[in-house]
């Protein structure tokens, strides 16, 4: 069967949607590998349903929730709890941000921290304060309350904080 | 807007930073931030942290996509799972896969069902050898050649085209005399692809017309065609892909068309349709 102009497009958009989705992906997974498979999962089952998408909003937040489920399947078929598998932030020693590092070296920081962020804190913290979602928005996605994801938000922006001022602090 | 009436501090600090909050607690803040040291403090952090985290956040969107995402969401058929539609001699059955396989069999689609005729045609070769041959050869199309082509010169930069886009007239009356059929050079500019030449080729054993373009990112895209019997009516776009190339192909009068690129590039249709109207 031939793809319609009318899927066509929405693949196109798919496509264009990439980077956004496999960053979310990796809110959610924090591993490279299981992110691109979960996008991959998420994109298939949006073609299949793109008959659903009624055009209102964003369709990334559509693609959002939908990948949201699928990992919350997925979770619960490996039979692993929401945030295990990861060290406590507070506990990791070399997760500290080097403000004087040079650019690669501090992106990689910056890029290690997101990675090792609790799921709860940072899908938040990238769907609000990265992606200008509203709090409702963000709400809808993740499904979870509203009052969920203020504290989330706080909580993620406090700990973000104080991964490079305590860095600053240690070497004055 | 939301009530953060009773909340710790900094979930309302945070609300406020994110203009989340209605003008008559926006304004409670203002005045707690005014008066109280200690809320500055906590204020000034989490801007902080909401500067750091965006930074990281956005240097992830520069990370390459890998090319088997872009392909596979190519490749999913609208009833569910990977396209069935290449023309392959033995196809593996469809099995229903969970997540976490299925993801990676997708990624691996084209390989499995290759491997899939390939491993056909070995089990086949044993009990009917006479009939394996033609199999294969029947499974190479002239897309096939045109796609081999296409990695070849595609790479030569100085030897781009056989005839410059400089001598565009001559390349009209040459290639439709060497293929036999009538044709007009299409103007891309509006796609961003800019004619840089043509070469004549023998594609599925017929001469065939390549007439290639080059984007601002110094990809190269070609359009090639070849008389075929004369067609009842002009056929749809098929999209297929040969591993790191996209092909759109459709049949019109007396001739079979194909725009070959990137199969990464999502506008490969969007110049294929352009072409099947000007051409």
């Amino acid at each position: 069967m031939h793809p319609t102009a009318e899927s066509n497009e929405f693949r196109r958009e798919l496509v264009g949607l990439l980077p956004k989705l496999r960053r979310f992906a990796m809110t959610l997974t924090r591993n490279g590998s299981d992110a691109d498979d979960l996008v991959q999962e998420a994109c298939e089952r949006a073609i299949t349903r793109s008959h659903l998408w009624n055009g209102e909003g964003r369709l990334e937040s559509w693609i959002y929730a939908m990948t949201r489920n699928l990992w919350v399947d997925e979770i619960r078929k490996r039979k692993v709890r929401t945030g295990s598998g990861t060290v406590d932030f507070s506990e990791q020693d070399d997760l500290r941000i080097e403000a004087s590092a040079d650019k690669a070296v501090y992106a990689k920081q910056l890029h290690k921290l997101i990675m090792t962020m609790p799921e709860g804190l940072s899908s938040v913290f990238l769907l609000v304060n990265v992606e200008g979602h509203s709090y409702r928005e963000a709400a809808d996605i993740l499904g979870i309350p509203i009052g969920t994801v203020m504290s989330r938000l706080s909580t993620a922006r406090i700990r973000l904080a104080a991964m490079i001022s305590e860095q600053t602090e240690r070497r004055t | 807007m939301e009530s953060t009436q009773g909340l710790p501090l900094e979930v309302r600090l945070s609300a406020y930073l994110d203009g989340q909050l209605s003008h008559a607690e926006a304004n409670e803040i203002d005045g707690i931030l005014a008066h109280d040291e200690k809320a500055r403090t906590l204020f000034n952090r989490l801007k902080l942290g909401s500067d750091l985290g965006r930074k990281a956040f956005e240097d992830m969107l520069h990370e390459p996509v890998p090319l088997d995402l872009v392909r596979n969401i190519k490749l999913v058929s609208i009833d569910g799972g990977q396209d069935a539609g290449r023309p392959l001699p033995s196809e593996p059955p469809k099995e229903v896969a969970s997540y976490g396989t299925s993801a990676r069999l997708g990624a691996a689609g084209l390989v499995l069902l290759l491997a899939g005729g390939s491993a056909g045609y070995l089990l086949g070769a044993q009990h009917a050898a006479p009939a394996a041959p033609a199999q294969v050869a029947q499974s190479r199309s002239w897309l096939d050649d045109i796609a081999d082509y296409h990695r070849i010169y595609a790479r030569q930069t100085r030897h781009l085209a056989e005839v410059p886009a400089a001598e565009s007239a001559h390349i009209a009356d040459w290639l439709t005399a060497a293929v036999g059929v009538d044709f007009k050079i299409p103007d891309l500019t509006a796609n961003r692809l800019s004619f840089q030449g043509a070469r004549l080729l023998v594609a599925g054993g017929k001469p065939t017309a390549q007439l290639l373009y080059k984007d601002d990112d110094g990809e190269i895209f070609a359009v090639c065609f070849q008389r075929i019997d004369p067609a009842l009516e002009k056929t749809e776009l098929d999209d297929s892909i040969r591993d790191d190339l996209g092909l759109i192909s459709w049949q019109a009068g007396t001739a079979s068309f194909v725009v070959v690129g990137p199969s990464s590039d999502p506008a490969l249709e969007t110049i294929a349709q352009a072409v099947a109207q000007t051409i």
